[in-house]
């Protein structure tokens, strides 16, 4: 894990009247959590393994690519990131090692460090981009792209990642309902917009994130894990 | 999420915990010991919300799991008490379904309350709350959780909130019923919508 400081975060998705939230400076995952990872998770948590796992907290595509319950086989890499998992199952994993996923503020300000140049900043869009295109498969090793300037990796073209307040993306409507949702049922939700058009990676982020349900588990969707300060990185052996 | 956070065992879904007290006066569940360990106990086909076995608190600062309402069908609301626009509509709306229910069925009905803002909404703010509107504790319940415990409830039950920085909320406006096993057996979304579906849902689950 790497620290990365605090600092404003302005939502990208602005709610009218919403201010900046104030975010601590936190520890975070240098890179996605793994397949291998992952197993022995539910190795040890035998309710989180595929064929047991209550459909309350996954639906069917949970672990898709695996072989089986505590096999990973050919499609899904020991050290690639773990995909189909569900928020539910992300957020278990996170709590059993004492961590947490982050908050979407958290996230979005480890992948924008502002000492970050705009020639960085345009490649990361691309990626993005691209991914969302064409979702990479199989995936490659978690921590291959170089890190940004936290000493993240990852965060911009490899895989989509959970967030603990993933819930809190409204939008006016949603495509993935079968009826469209209008602001009438969204309290508070006076006019809901971008507040920069231009940074459409970023706003394809926060609408994939308002088609998501807590138990959907998808090919490019995996995450990783956050920790509250204080806190103190364990020293290598 | 603070510091006492690594001071818990890991919380919500994949953890053993430890079982929480009997509230005084009522009729005591099963052991929490018997059904620490899911496997064998939830089967993957099992969707009650009752697998959510950790405890609330209640407006009486007593603990309160979801799964003391097995029995009955469940009206279940996530608000909060600051919320000076939709809120107090939802609330009634809860009020006019339980005075539409036949007498029998609205005895044997529970109306759950739940704060997605639980720093400011205290128990001792939902007592107070309960006793403005007139909630009757026999079949009202407003339980405050931690944070993270909300999150996962709402993501259970489909609901999105977000703090809007002033201390106001967007959030889904929704009622969830529960079957008499804690299984969602149906929602209303938004405002201004008839109550009688909801009163007949509620009746056909205590006819079943």
């Amino acid at each position: 894990m790497v620290r990365v400081p605090g600092g404003l975060y302005g939502p990208f998705q602005q709610v009218e009247g919403e201010a900046p939230t104030r975010v601590a400076a936190f520890w975070l995952d240098v890179r996605p959590v793994t397949n291998a990872e992952f197993l022995a998770f539910v190795e040890a948590q035998p309710r989180w393994r595929r064929t047991q796992a209550s459909r309350l907290f996954v639906d069917d595509a949970y672990l898709a690519a695996w072989a089986g319950d505590l096999a990973l086989g050919t499609a899904a890499p020991p050290e690639a990131p773990v995909t189909y998992v569900s928020w539910f199952a992300s957020d278990a994993y996170c709590r059993a090692r004492d961590k947490r996923l982050p908050t979407e503020a958290e996230w979005e300000l480890a992948a924008a460090p502002p000492d970050e140049d705009a020639a960085a900043r345009a490649e990361a869009e691309a990626r993005v981009l691209a991914m969302s295109a064409a979702p990479r498969s199989p995936l490659p090793p978690a921590g291959a792209m170089p890190p940004n300037a936290y000493g993240v990796r990852d965060l911009h073209g490899v895989i989509w990642e959970w967030v603990a307040d993933w819930n809190a993306s409204l939008a006016a409507s949603d495509s993935r309902r079968d009826r469209d949702r209008t602001l009438e049922e969204v309290c508070g939700g006076a006019a809901v917009g971008a507040a920069d058009p231009k940074r459409y990676a970023t706003f394809l982020r926060f609408a994939f994130r308002t088609t998501l349900q807590a138990t959907y588990a998808l090919q490019s969707l995996g995450f990783r894990c956050a920790r509250s300060l204080p806190w103190t990185l364990p020293s290598p052996p | 999420m603070d510091a006492a956070v690594s001071t818990l065992m890991a919380v919500a879904l994949a953890s053993l915990l430890a079982p929480a007290p009997a509230p005084a006066g009522e009729a005591p569940e099963h052991s929490h010991a018997s059904h620490s360990v899911l496997p064998g106990d939830a089967p993957a086909s099992d969707r009650s919300l009752y697998q959510l076995d950790e405890p609330w608190t209640d407006a009486n600062a007593r603990a309160v799991t979801l799964g003391s309402f097995r029995g009955s069908p469940v009206l279940l609301v996530l608000f909060y008490g600051t919320c000076d626009s939709v809120c107090p509509v939802i609330v009634r709306d809860l009020q006019k379904v339980e005075a539409l229910l036949p007498e029998a069925d609205r005895a044997r009905t529970k109306f759950v309350l739940v704060t997605i803002d639980p720093a400011v909404d205290t128990p001792e703010r939902l007592h107070e709350y309960a006793a403005k509107h007139g909630l009757d504790p026999a079949r009202w319940s407003l339980l405050h959780g931690r944070p993270d415990q909300v999150r996962v409830l709402a993501n259970v039950l489909g609901i999105r909130y977000r703090p809007t920085g002033t201390g106001q909320y967007s959030h889904t406006i929704r009622i969830t019923v529960l079957d008499r096993d804690g299984r969602i057996a149906g929602h209303e979304d938004g405002l201004a919508r008839p109550l009688e579906p909801i009163v007949a849902k509620v009746s056909a689950l205590l006819a079943q």
